[in-house]
């Protein structure tokens, strides 16, 4: 009760919260613990600007959004289609106290907001310290919008979380059928998304919608961006274990049946099936966690043997070397990531990432050539 | 010091209390709204209450009226809402002085129609507790913002019966409405 008596003394000088202003201390749920258990704790948010509104120069959180996913809809690469997409989204409203200093959520939606924005700020200066560039304005982070499927886009309308690149924004939804941790809530989750925008900005260019327009009728268009989608997830995955220490980030908020075949530590080889791009399959689409999850597979391993700091920006680095060939010819194979990735290394890593390589992408040994012997 | 100097007030001017008219006491349950943090509509809210009254109409020979009183309230259960990993739960406790007009337009014998209008500052402390699997832990603020609450009152014989809706500046994104059931000590 001492910390009850505190809050009652500072509240007798009048003011909306208190006489104590709302800082940039923030309690969060986070992964802080080294065995990566998930705990509350108190974070220095430095790019947050407006508690409430939950609003800062990394992220802007919007609630109420409507977002259309009719593929009819006009499409533009950066967002700038954003405003024929979503509609009604307006200003959140966070509810805290202001405890000792430390800003507490009030209620459940706040503390997933501030929890989320944490690990967007995170990812966010991570990469970026890598080299990522992303745009400076801040992102919208669409929270709890409603979405409108379109006859050819769907997406599921709770328990999930997604950079949606059409609107150059992040959505999360509502938890209604998982009950462990959020998506909102576990770091890993929130960078995985975080590097699908890094991956659409450098690896893209930015300018992945306008490579559809004019590449989408060209033979093998579609198995090579299943292949990029797939490398895409893994690259993301990767990120998510690196910033979190954890390549079992995924269990905290899913069960085994989802999040076993991604963990990262597991020894994945590349099955000759993926290489078409046209498997795996799940409810007649293509599914990229399969072939995505050799991909983060190897990374991790890579980081492991090499360091994490260097693999990052190795993948960094790839991603940037293979954005001509992404944008300009439209095709992939996997492995060509992986490429780039061996000869972003420091020399004296190289042979034994291409030693790995060939062992994980035995059916593409070739797309190693000219970096590996 | 707005809270400390209205309730010094209110016992300062309890001393006189049966020359100048009948201290009630009334028992108050509010329902409200307040606004979801997404801005995305309301949560319903429930509120339990008791509060003290001292009309002064008797001894000043204008229709006003001194109030001081508590609640305790949350939105959503209050054991707590989320996923079943992690809950927040939240409950407030509001200390409010209001003075304002208690105006009888119709008075008849033992019964008595009117209307009123209260403001005052409001403290409001809140415990907010998280849980995140079997541990959790609670951490409180404070508030003060003034609270408005405007409405009909009956009166028969002790009896006193208020509705009101009310609400609090700067506006905390939350509406009340009470209904106080009250008996002259
Ligand atoms: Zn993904």
């Amino acid at each position: 009760m001492a910390s009850a008596t505190r809050a009652l003394l500072v509240a007798l000088c009048v003011s909306p919260t208190g006489c104590q202003a709302p800082g940039n201390v923030i309690r969060i749920i986070d992964a802080v613990n080294p065995d990566g258990s998930i705990a509350l704790a108190d974070v220095v948010l430095t790019t947050l600007g407006d508690v409430a509104a939950v609003e800062g120069s990394v992220a802007t959180f919007l609630g109420g959004a409507v977002i259309s996913l009719d593929s009819a809809a006009p499409i533009a690469d950066r967002g700038e289609a954003r405003d024929d997409l979503v509609e009604n989204a307006g200003t959140v409203r966070a509810r805290f106290v202001v405890d000792d200093g430390v800003v507490v959520a009030a209620d459940f939606d706040s503390l997933l907001m501030f929890s989320a924005y944490a690990h967007f700020e995170r990812a966010t200066l991570h990469l970026g310290g890598l080299g990522a560039t992303l745009p400076a304005s801040p992102v919208p982070v669409y929270f709890n919008p409603t979405l409108q499927n379109g006859p050819q886009l769907t997406f599921p309308k709770s328990d999930n979380a997604a950079f949606f690149a059409m609107t150059d924004a992040f959505v999360l939804l509502p938890m209604r059928i998982l009950q462990e941790i959020p998506f909102a809530m576990n770091t890993g989750v929130v960078a995985h998304e975080v590097s699908h925008r890094v991956f659409y900005y450098v690896g893209w260019n930015g300018g992945l919608f306008a490579a559809i327009a004019a590449h989408q009728y060209d033979a093998g268009a579609q198995q090579s961006f299943n292949r990029v989608k797939a490398t895409d997830e893994g690259v993301a995955d990767f990120f998510a274990a690196a910033i979190t220490a954890d390549p079992a980030f995924l269990a905290k908020s899913t069960p085994g049946s989802i999040s076993d075949a991604r963990d990262l530590s597991v020894t994945r080889v590349l099955d000759p099936r993926f290489i078409a791009g046209l498997e795996p399959q799940q409810d007649g689409q293509y599914d990229p966690y399969g072939p995505g999850a050799v991909v983060a597979a190897a990374l991790w391993r890579l980081a492991q043997d090499h360091g994490v700091d260097t693999v990052e920006a190795a993948v960094i680095d790839g991603l940037r070397a293979l954005s001509s060939q992404l944008v300009q010819s439209f095709t992939y194979q996997f492995g060509d990531l992986e490429r780039e990735v061996a000869r972003a290394l420091p020399a004296a890593d190289c042979a034994a990432a291409c030693a790995l390589f060939a062992e994980r992408y035995l059916p593409v040994a070739g797309a190693f050539t000219g970096v590996c012997p | 010091m707005i809270v400390a100097t209205a309730l010094f007030a209110v016992l300062q001017t309890s001393a006189p209390a049966p020359a100048c008219g009948d201290l009630d006491l009334q028992v108050p349950v509010g329902l409200g709204l307040e606004g979801r943090a997404d801005g995305d509509g309301f949560d319903a809210a429930a509120y339990l209450g008791l509060s003290a009254g001292l009309p002064l109409s008797v001894c000043l020979g204008v229709p006003l009226r001194l109030e001081l009183s508590l609640a305790t309230g949350t939105a959503g259960p209050p054991w707590g809402a989320g996923v079943d990993a992690v809950e927040v739960a939240r409950q407030d406790g509001d200390l409010a002085a209001l003075t304002g007009v208690a105006y009888v337009f119709v008075k008849e014998g033992d019964k008595g129609l009117g209307v009123e209008a209260l403001a005052g500052p409001r403290l409001r402390l809140t415990r907010v507790r998280t849980r995140i699997y079997a541990q959790s832990e609670s951490r409180y603020g404070a508030t003060v913002r003034a609270a408005a609450l405007v409405g009909p009152f009956a009166t028969y014989k002790a009896w006193r019966v208020s509705l009101r809706p009310g609400a609090s500046l700067p506006w905390d994104r939350r509406v009340q409405l009470w209904l106080g059931i009250g008996r002259s000590l």
